[in-house]
C-alpha cells in the first residue's frame, strides 16, 4: 500500500492570514446586516437633534442613543451572525478553520461597530455644546473623555460581542429577544436602583455592575447636575475587561482539548482584571455625589 | 491501489445502538456507492469518513493520516469536501457568498484566487447564472448542486457526499454524473445514495450496508452478477419470488432463484441485485 502525503500550502498554514481573510468577510457580513444601516440613520438623527440641533445640558441623556443603536444592535447583529450560519455547521466544521478561528473572525468583526462608536464620540467630542462648564459636573477632561468612551465606543464594542458569546452557546429560538430583554431591564433596573438611593454604597456598587452606566444626572427643578460616585477610568477598563470575557467565552465553545486550559486561564485572569477594575471603579474617583448648578454652585452631598 | 481511505473494524455507536459495526475496507481513487435501506449506517459512516465524527471503535485512516490526531485532522481537512445528507445554508448570503465562505474557510486566503476557484465550483455545478441569487431564491435542486459546489472547492482528494442527488432532476443527475466521473480521476468519491441507476452510472465500487454491517464489497459488475439468472420476466407475479413488481409494460419482474413458469430471463440491474442481497423479507407486488 502507498501511503499519499499531505501536501501544504505553506501560504495556506498561516493562522494570520486566514484570520484576516475571514475577518474581512465578517465585517463585510456585519456591515451589509439589515440592522447596521438602520441602526446608523437612527444613530445620526439622535445625534443630530441632541447634539447639534439645541446645546446640550445633559451629557448624560445624549449616550443612551449610541449605547442602543450601537449597543443593542450590536448584540442583535453579532448574535444573529453567529447564528446564521449553524445550519452549515456540520459543512464548516470539517473545513480546516476551526470553529475557534470563525468565532474569532466574528469577534474582530465586531471592530466595526467600534469604529462607528469612535467616530460617533469624536464627532460627540467636537460638536458637543454644553451648556456651560457645569454640565459635566465634577468631572476633568480626562475623566469625561473615559466617561464618553464607555458610554458610547466601549458599548459599541461589547454589545456585538455579547451577542456573539451567547449565540455560541444558547441555541433556541427565543434567546435574542430574551437577552435583549434581560441586559435591558438589568441595566434600566439597577440605574433606576442607584438613583433611588443616590447615598447608598450599595446601590452605587450594583449601579457600576452593569455594562453600561451613567455618571452625570441632570436635575431640572432646581437646574443642576449631579455627578455620580465612581470612577469613569475604572469603569472603561471593568467594561473592556466584559468584553474579553466575551470573547473567551465564546472561544470556548467547542474549543479542542489542548485549547481549553490556556482559555480557561485567560478566563481566570481576565475574570479577576475585572473583578479589580469593578472595584476600583466603585471605590476610585469621586466618594459621594456632588452638586454643579449653572451658577458655579459646588453642593457635596 | 493508492489507499486513499483506509478504515478497519471501524463501529459507531449512539448511546446503547450500534449505528455502525466493525466496518473495514480500503479505498482509491475511483467513486465508490454506499448503498442500504435508511438506518443502515451509510450517513454515519459518511460522517466518520468525512472526519465529522469520531468512530466509537476501530481505525481510520485519510490520505495516510489519523483524524484522531487534531493536526493531521486539519491537514486531511485541507483536502477534504463533503455534502452532508441536510445542509442548512446561512440567511442572507447570496450562492456566490455561501461558497466564497467556505473557500475562505478551506484556506483560500488570496481574494482573486478564491474568486475565481468559487466561479469554477459554480460553473462546474452548472450555477454560474444563479451565482448572485439569494439563497432562499434557489430551488431545492439548485441549493442541492450549491452544496455539491462547496464540497467541491480546492478539488478535493477525498469527496464524501451523504445522497448528492436527492431533489435533483434528470438532466441535473446527468450533470452531477459528469461532473463526479471527472473529479473521481484522481480523487476518492464515496457517495450514498438510494437511486440505483446512479450507482450503475457512476460507481466502480458497491458497498453495501445492513443494519450497521459491510453486507457486500465489491464491484457493481460483481454486485449485478449476483442477480444473475434469477430475473425473470413473466405475465403473472411468482408468489415464491423475493420480490415482484408490475413493469411498464404490464410484464412482472421477478426476482426468483426458479424460474416462474412462462417466464423469460432477463439481465439482472443493480436494483435487482440490491433487493436479492440485502435478504430481506420478500417484496411482493399487489396484483391488480
Amino acid at each position: 500500500m502507498t501511503i499519499t502525503e499531505v501536501y501544504l500550502d505553506p501560504v495556506a498554514t498561516r493562522p494570520v492570514a486566514r484570520l484576516a481573510a475571514l475577518a474581512r468577510f465578517e465585517m463585510r457580513r456585519y456591515v451589509r446586516h439589515p440592522m447596521f444601516p438602520l441602526g446608523i440613520g437612527l444613530l445620526a438623527l439622535g445625534c443630530y437633534y441632541l447634539v447639534l440641533r439645541d446645546p446640550l445640558t445633559d451629557p448624560g441623556g445624549l449616550f443612551g442613543v449610541p449605547a442602543f443603536f450601537l449597543g443593542v444592535f450590536g448584540v442583535a447583529i453579532g448574535f444573529r451572525l453567529t447564528h446564521s450560519t449553524r445550519g452549515a455547521d456540520e459543512v464548516l466544521d470539517v473545513a480546516p478553520a476551526s470553529p475557534q478561528l470563525r468565532t474569532g473572525a466574528l469577534c474582530l468583526a465586531a471592530l466595526v461597530p467600534f469604529a462607528l462608536g469612535a467616530l460617533t464620540l469624536a464627532a460627540i467630542l467636537i460638536f458637543l455644546r454644553p451648556a456651560g462648564p457645569w454640565a459635566y459636573g465634577m468631572l476633568g477632561p480626562s475623566d469625561r473623555f473615559a466617561m464618553l468612551a464607555g458610554e458610547v465606543a466601549a458599548v459599541a464594542l461589547g454589545g456585538p460581542l455579547l451577542g456573539i458569546a451567547v449565540a455560541r452557546w444558547v441555541r433556541f429560538a427565543w434567546a435574542l429577544p430574551l437577552l435583549v430583554v434581560l441586559a435591558s431591564v438589568w441595566v434600566i433596573l439597577v440605574n433606576g436602583v442607584a438613583a433611588t438611593y443616590p447615598h447608598s454604597f450599595a446601590a452605587e456598587l450594583l449601579r457600576l455592575l452593569t455594562p453600561d452606566t451613567y455618571f452625570l444626572t441632570l436635575d431640572q427643578q432646581p437646574r443642576q447636575m449631579e455627578t455620580l460616585p465612581g470612577s469613569p477610568w475604572f469603569f472603561l477598563g471593568w467594561q473592556l475587561c466584559l468584553c474579553a470575557l466575551a470573547v473567551t467565552v465564546a472561544l470556548l465553545r467547542d474549543a479542542a482539548p489542548q485549547r481549553r486550559r490556556p482559555l480557561h486561564v485567560t478566563l481566570a485572569a481576565v475574570g479577576l482584571a475585572a473583578v479589580a477594575m469593578y472595584l476600583l471603579a466603585a471605590t476610585g474617583g469621586l466618594g459621594h455625589t456632588v452638586v454643579t448648578r449653572p451658577d458655579g454652585t459646588v453642593i457635596p452631598l | 491501489m493508492t489507499a486513499t481511505i483506509e478504515i478497519d473494524s471501524v463501529g459507531r455507536r449512539y448511546g446503547s445502538t450500534w449505528a455502525l459495526r466493525e466496518a473495514s475496507f480500503t479505498l482509491g481513487p475511483g467513486v465508490t456507492g454506499l448503498l442500504g435501506p435508511n438506518g443502515a449506517g451509510k450517513t454515519t459512516l459518511l460522517r466518520v469518513l468525512a472526519t465529522a465524527l469520531p468512530p466509537t471503535t476501530g481505525t481510520v485512516s485519510l490520505l495516510g493520516h489519523d483524524p484522531a490526531v487534531p493536526a493531521q485532522q486539519t491537514g486531511i481537512r485541507r483536502q477534504l469536501g463533503y455534502l452532508p445528507q441536510e445542509l442548512g445554508f446561512p440567511r442572507g448570503f447570496t450562492a456566490f457568498e455561501f461558497v466564497d465562505y467556505v473557500a475562505v474557510l478551506k484556506e483560500w486566503t488570496q481574494p482573486d484566487a478564491r474568486h475565481e476557484e468559487v466561479a469554477r465550483v459554480l460553473d462546474a455545478v452548472g450555477l454560474t447564472h444563479s451565482a448572485a441569487k439569494r439563497i432562499r431564491a434557489l430551488s431545492g435542486g439548485q441549493r442541492r448542486r450549491l452544496g455539491l459546489a462547496q464540497a467541491l472547492i480546492g478539488s478535493p482528494r477525498i469527496l464524501v457526499l451523504d445522497e448528492p442527488t436527492t431533489g435533483l432532476d434528470p438532466e441535473q443527475r446527468a450533470t452531477l454524473r459528469a461532473v463526479l466521473a471527472e473529479v473521481a480521476r484522481e480523487a476518492v468519491v464515496v457517495l450514498s445514495t438510494h437511486q440505483t441507476e446512479d450507482l450503475a452510472a457512476l460507481c466502480e465500487r458497491v458497498i453495501l450496508l445492513d443494519g450497521g454491517r459491510v453486507n457486500y464489497d465489491g464491484t457493481v459488475v460483481d454486485f449485478v452478477g449476483q442477480a444473475a439468472g434469477r430475473v425473470w420476466l413473466a405475465t403473472e407475479p411468482d408468489p415464491r419470488a423475493r420480490a415482484s413488481w408490475r413493469t411498464g409494460t404490464g410484464l412482472y419482474r421477478n426476482i426468483a432463484e426458479q424460474a416462474p413458469p412462462g417466464a423469460e430471463l432477463v439481465e439482472p440491474s443493480l436494483e435487482d441485485a440490491y433487493l436479492l442481497l440485502r435478504g430481506a423479507a420478500p417484496i411482493q407486488a399487489a396484483t391488480r
